[in-house]
């Protein structure tokens, strides 16, 4: 399996605006999803 | 002013006084509810959680049928196409389509890795703990992606949902959300509820105390560091109220309270307590040894629903100091007669209401269609609202 950290992926869905325009919003959701994927 | 507004301005009057142990004019009467009302207006969280105004809608149905002035955390509480979307083990759509389960009590760290989790707690979470709850993002760096993107598209939806749920029932109905969006997660319940399992955190209770300790205090500055909350801002806000839980609490003793709980407790809760942000504890099981406790903290800090403990005997112990938030069991909902419960909610009143420090609310929160009888569900908060004039 590719050796990848999960961070990684994260620091690009902050960068992507194909799923979001807004750069505040991305960051937004990107730290709120973080966090439940670490507490859930 | 519009008529949801001036109930929301009253009931919130009658909220703060009653909190800070005075005599409101009304008791707040609370409802715990998570998907009982999707389930009351005959839709399914999974036929409707794309949609978030049909849900919201739908949500919102039964409180045009029934008298409540706040609800504690109303909404969809689990992002499950998030989860569906990374193909995570620890939550599903149950059976009925309404409840959202949460499956998991499971070791996902091992008892040999607390090191790892000290020395980096967020990428040890992110990097190795998530991979595996999750298979995706287990899979390929495009596939995991892939499925990121996606679940990021469902959180934000999921966060629109719940919004609006919130700004309806404040704006049509003039209900109160008690909860806030602060949360402060015990590091204790954190290793307990999502690394360890019950089983693992209670051997690591006995058998590696050193480290959980550790590792609770790692995480308990990790926190704090985090907590982005404007104490300035908030100062002299006594709602909404800053969320506290209770998991690990019913399976230790008072010893191990004393030493893994109450003092983390404390220093994480205590700029709250100092900005005069009241605290919601949300106790569960049957924890009643350790609420003397409580008595340290200053007069009028907290809120507390009890689950299997007996509020007469919490209310007698902590009652001058703490809010008791109780009045009706969903055991006595479901099983009772129309009678009994109503004759339970009047002692529960005549008890607990002189002086202030009461909200009237379950035990339990309803989740299912079947948690309770709707006929005595009704009857219940009819007579509360009566019932609820000083």
């Amino acid at each position: 399996m590719e050796d990848y950290r999960v961070e990684e992926l994260f620091e690009m869905l902050k960068e992507d605006s194909s799923w979001e325009e807004n750069e505040q919003i991305r960051i937004m959701i990107a730290q709120g999803l973080k966090g439940i994927i670490i507490s859930l | 002013m519009t008529m949801p507004q001036k109930l929301f301005d009253s009931r919130l009057e009658d909220l703060v006084t009653t909190i800070n142990h005075k005599e409101p004019k009304r008791v707040p009467i609370c409802m715990d509810a998570i998907s009982w009302p999707t389930a009351y207006s005959g839709g399914k969280t999974d036929e409707l959680v794309d949609e978030p105004e049909r849900m919201a809608s739908e949500y919102v149905r039964v409180f045009k049928d029934i008298y409540v002035d706040c609800i504690l955390d109303p909404g969809v509480t689990y992002p499950i196409r998030s989860f569906q979307a990374l193909e995570g083990k620890s939550f599903l759509i149950s059976s009925d389509g309404v409840t959202i389960q949460h499956m998991m009590q499971d070791s996902i760290m091992k008892e040999n890795e607390y090191d790892q989790l000290i020395s980096d707690p967020d990428g040890f979470a992110l990097n190795v703990l998530a991979k595996r709850k999750y298979d995706k993002l287990y899979a390929s760096k495009e596939e995991a992606y892939t499925a990121l993107k996606k679940a990021a598209v469902a959180f934000k939806k999921h966060i629109r949902l719940n919004q609006l749920i919130v700004d309806i029932l404040r704006e049509d109905f003039g209900i109160i959300r008690l909860w806030g969006d602060y949360f402060v997660p015990h590091p204790f319940d954190f290793i307990f509820d999502s690394l360890r399992g019950m089983k693992g955190a209670l051997i690591d209770v006995r058998r590696q105390p050193e480290k959980l300790m550790e590792a609770i205090e790692v995480l308990c500055e990790k926190s704090m560091a985090e907590d982005k909350t404007n104490f300035d801002a908030i100062k002299g806000e006594n709602w909404p109220f800053v969320r506290s839980g209770f998991h690990v609490v019913p399976y230790i003793g008072l010893k191990d309270f004393k030493k893994f709980w109450w003092p983390f407790f404390v220093k994480m809760y205590q700029p709250y307590i100092d900005a005069g942000v009241k605290i919601f504890l949300k106790s569960e099981g049957k924890s009643g040894y350790c609420f003397d406790m409580y008595r340290d903290l200053p007069k009028s800090s907290m809120i507390i629903q009890l689950e299997e403990d007996d509020p007469f005997d919490i209310h007698r112990r902590l009652g001058d100091v703490a809010t008791i938030a109780a009045g009706i069991t969903t055991n006595l909902l479901k099983y009772g007669t129309k009678q009994e419960c109503i004759d339970y909610v009047k002692r529960c009143f005549d008890t607990f209401a002189p002086g202030g420090g009461f909200i009237f609310l379950q035990d339990r929160p309803l989740l299912c269609a079947n948690d309770v009888k709707v006929d005595n569900l009704f009857a219940v908060y009819a007579f509360a609202k009566e019932y609820a004039k000083y």
